[in-house]
């Protein structure tokens, strides 16, 4: 029982944090129908500048704040310099150029820092283990549920209430309609890319302080996940994509923690055949809104 | 209000509208009649700033608004219905006439144009919260209507509004134009029904080719035999 | 400035794209340096890799990502095959008796590599290519991971993550040229049959197409598996050219790298992968023999040597924002030249040479410096 509840708390970690990228994948595919592979990258964007602030011996707090901020403004400048002159090109086009600009991310920061795997290290008082009842579970853990949870509800409560959430999601929706509304494009567009940053900032954070090692390619691999798991939920909802990769997470960890081990080094393999079959049963995700119009 | 002079608009190579001018006054209901590809729909795209013509002018309240963007466009008062109603399916009704008021700032006359779509409209009252996309063509057309309303408009412009509807439904929504007409907005109505088009408007132009080949008082235009063969399918 | 009429001419033409090229690899393999040779083969073979991925993604409007996998299969399918029995079992730890045993000529290899890569595509085609563009990419994408997790994981079949050394090389450079012409006259033929024709109404509008009785599935699955195959030969052949294989060469990397060269060269045509091919084997080169000052060989640069990456993929963003069609555009005047028949003809045909005589000595005529100028460009231009 004990093992089911650590793979389980395992999954739904992992889960959190995929939640949190495919959200910001979604925004940002709603929008724009662009599959931005360097939105995984972002997570290493925010690792690499809050370690480097740490080790110039900035206070942790301060230096994850600040490196979610780099995140965010790294965001905004793949939009305003990659993909805005290209909004009118076609499917092939922007996915080449956001596999360009995750190439890109990914050797700048090897050049800078190189390549070698480095170690995140948060205090101790946050990795430190406490006993809760069967099981043994981490400060961070805690914290990591803890932020995901006020995380989506924010995010929640800006994407209904707000006059930016309400355009970005008519954008999603009808972008010519949204245009005759006199809602700003370009403004929601960037809303968009500035809640990807922050989600993808935070989720980073998370990601490795929990799994301590990281490197300039870590991003790429669990962005793409999160896409997976995005899909899978329905990538047009952002509680679909939220649920989706709470879904991949646990599923991931069941993978890996039941079946033999000849079989577990299968796992990214794994994920895409989740994503092959959910796609062949609902072409557009567990929730995917279909896109079928009414006449 | 309205005042178009020569517009020159292109797809590519083609050349849609060919220098058309027409004009619209406080208060009018003008019908923009003709055959599929006439070039009708581009006319008000052109309006409401979704493409740029090539030359021309269009002069809306005393200002030209030909190098405006589509928001700016709408903050003054112009706006368009597009063809096939254009909804947002996945938002819930009230989301949709939120949006229709998208950059009004005064609360008071939001509030008070709700009640006024509820009252024209009181089946989307009823359904309020529930998505857009689960509506019939022809509530979907009310809620586009409700939706511009929302925003307060000057001047309307109406594209194809009986565009795929059952001729009930259609009834339902000319006498939904007439209300607006009767409480004084200016309508420009883009129509492929050029009966209904022509009953309900003072003057219509006739567009083909993307040329106005003839214009007229509605009513002139109705007994006219030429344009009963061409457009009315009747002798 | 090239006169337009010039091109047309098939004297010029067969010079500038057969003769000439074909002196230059002969020289090349007899007496050039073993690394010249060796980054011309490469060239070679990178031709092929592209060409290859053209044809799925400009041809057909797949937007594969997942073509280093099929190269994966090549290489280790061809490795095992041609490598001797004693190294076999050398390096690898555990591995079965008859797949030591097993063994085959090299074009065999190469042909069963093909034929591997060609059903796995096949196979996961008719699963995936359901799917629309953007999803469809990233299911491609998969390839790579479940390919890298297979080879990964049978240690006593692959080796696992340690990878493959000592292979032999049983091609020089013209062998590989050769394999290159047969391949890419198979893929002229393809694209210029009505088989062809399909995958290009497919790419331009599907549902059209099928309202044509064009059954769009069972095209697009072949068009992937025939790309795969030549994938997989490429592969082969770099497999023998570099003489050591890892899971790890057949990654994002060099995914990315292959997408680069398609879409730099022009993905919609096959002359394009020639350009595409050009700049993706030399720059590189150029780039980071700038930056650190020694020749690292013909291996694939890896990121290490950031800098010239970099520079590699900003180029890339500016070739897709300013000219999306690569270098070739829509111009197949490379491949065209060199497998219709008319130019072979034209060559038998007096008025030909006549008219390239005429043009040449007009040109030369009307400026001696500029003809200079020319020479040069048309020697550079046969290069790359």
């Amino acid at each position: 029982m004990t093992f089911f509840l650590v793979q389980l708390i395992n999954g739904l970690k992992m889960g959190s944090i995929y939640a949190l990228i495919a959200i910001g994948y979604s925004f940002v595919y709603g929008i724009l129908r662009l599959i931005n592979f360097a939105h995984g990258d972002l997570l290493m964007i925010a690792t690499y500048s809050a370690w480097a602030l740490m080790a110039a011996g900035v206070p942790v707090g301060l230096a994850i704040v600040i490196g979610i901020i780099i995140t965010l403004i790294t965001s905004l400048l793949m939009e305003r310099f990659a993909y805005r002159p290209l909004r009118k090109a076609n499917v092939e086009t922007t996915l080449m150029t956001s596999l360009a600009v995750s190439v890109l991310l990914q050797n700048i920061v090897t050049l800078i820092f190189s390549p070698q795997i480095k170690a995140f290290k948060l205090p101790d008082a946050v990795t430190q283990r406490i006993q809760i009842g069967s099981v043994q579970l981490q400060v961070l853990d805690i914290l990591i549920f803890a932020v995901t949870i006020v995380t989506l509800v924010v995010v929640s409560f800006l994407v209904k209430k707000t006059k930016l959430g309400i355009a970005m999601r008519a954008c999603s929706d009808n972008m010519t309609a949204a245009e005759l509304m006199g809602v700003n494009i370009n403004h929601a567009i960037v809303f968009a890319f500035v809640l990807g940053g922050v989600l993808a900032g935070i989720a980073g954070i998370m990601y490795s302080g929990e799994y301590i090692s990281f490197s300039p390619d870590m991003g790429f691999m669990i962005g793409v996940k999160a896409f997976v798991a995005a899909v899978i939920g329905g990538i047009g909802s952002f509680g679909g994509a939220a649920i989706g990769g709470l879904i991949l997470g646990i599923l991931e960890m069941f993978f890996a923690g039941y079946l033999p081990t000849e079989v577990t080094n299968y796992r990214t393999a794994f994920v895409f055949l989740v994503l092959i079959v959910v796609l062949l049963i609902k072409p557009n995700g567990i929730l995917g809104v279909s896109t079928e119009k009414r006449s | 209000m309205l005042r178009v002079e020569d517009l020159v608009v292109n797809y590519g190579n083609i050349v849609a509208l060919q220098g058309i001018s027409f004009h619209v006054e406080d208060g009018e209901t003008v019908s923009l009649i003709g055959a599929n590809g006439a070039g009708k729909s581009t006319t008000l795209m052109t309006l409401s700033g979704i493409i740029k013509p090539k030359t021309g002018t269009i002069n809306f309240n005393g200002k030209n608004i030909v190098n405006k963007k589509s928001h700016q466009i709408v903050q003054m008062g112009l706006i368009h219905v597009p063809e096939g109603r254009q909804i947002f399916d996945k938002m819930t009704i009230e989301e949709n006439l939120i949006l229709g008021g998208f950059n009004v700032t005064d609360h008071d006359a939001l509030q008070e144009r709700r009640e006024q779509v509820f009252r024209l409209f009181p089946i989307l009252k009823e359904r309020i919260h529930q998505s857009a996309g689960t509506l019939s063509g022809g509530e979907q057309q009310m809620l586009a209507i409700g939706r511009a309303i929302m925003a307060g408009p000057k001047m309307l412009l109406l594209d194809e509004p009986s565009l795929g509807l059952a001729p009930i439904v259609v009834q339902e929504v000319f006498n939904v134009i007439q209300k607006l007409k009767e409480a004084g907005i200016t309508i420009l109505l883009v129509e492929q029904n050029a009966n209904e088009a022509l009953r309900i408007s003072d003057r219509t132009y006739i567009l083909e080719n993307g040329r106005v080949v003839m214009s007229g008082k509605s009513s002139d235009l109705i007994g006219d035999e030429q344009v009963r063969k061409a457009y009315l399918g009747g002798e | 400035m090239k006169n337009k009429k010039i091109t047309q001419n098939s004297g010029f033409r067969f010079l500038i794209v057969i003769a000439i090229p074909l002196a230059f690899f002969i020289i090349c393999q007899f007496s050039m340096s073993a690394y010249w040779q060796k980054m011309i083969t490469l060239f070679l073979i990178n031709v092929l890799l592209c060409a290859s991925l053209n044809l799925t993604n400009g041809f057909t409007g797949i937007f594969s990502m997942g073509h280093s996998g099929f190269m994966a299969i090549g290489a280790y399918f061809t490795t095992l095959l041609i490598m001797s029995s004693a190294d076999k079992t050398a390096r690898i730890e555990g591995i079965p008796g008859w797949l030591a045993n097993v063994h085959a000529p090299f074009w065999v290899a190469l042909l069963i590599a093909g034929v591997v890569a060609l059903g796995v595509a096949a196979l996961v085609g008719s699963l995936v290519l359901k799917a629309k563009g953007d999803y469809l990419s990233v299911m491609t994408l998969g390839l790579i991971f479940i390919i890298k997790g297979i080879v990964e994981n049978n240690d006593s079949i692959t080796n696992g993550s340690r990878g493959l050394s000592g292979i032999p090389n049983k091609l020089n450079l013209l062998g590989v040229l050769v394999v290159l012409i047969l391949s890419l006259f198979i893929l002229y033929k393809v694209v210029h049959s009505s088989f062809g024709r399909s995958m290009l109404a497919i790419r331009d509008d599907e549902a059209a197409a099928s309202s044509l009785g064009i059954h769009a599935a069972a095209i697009k699955i072949l068009s992937f598996s025939i790309g795969a195959f030549f994938g997989a030969v490429g592969g082969g052949l770099w497999a023998m050219l570099q003489g050591t294989i890892s899971p790890s060469y057949f990654y994002l990397n060099e995914t990315f790298q292959i997408v680069e060269m398609s879409v730099l060269g022009g993905m919609y045509t096959l002359s394009g992968s020639f350009y595409g091919a050009a700049i993706l084997t030399f720059l590189p080169q150029l780039l980071s023999n700038l930056e650190s000052g020694f020749s690292i060989g013909p291996v694939e640069v890896p990121a290490l040597y950031g800098l010239s990456n970099i520079i590699m993929s900003i180029i890339f963003i500016l070739v897709i924002m300013f000219r999306p069609r690569g270098v070739s555009g829509t111009s197949e005047f490379i491949t065209d030249t060199m497998f219709s028949a008319k130019t072979y003809r034209d060559l038998f045909h007096r008025e030909t040479w006549q008219e390239f005589a005429d043009i040449v000595k007009t040109v030369f005529t009307k400026n001696k410096s500029k003809a200079e100028v020319l020479h040069t460009t048309e020697k550079k231009e046969e290069k790359l």
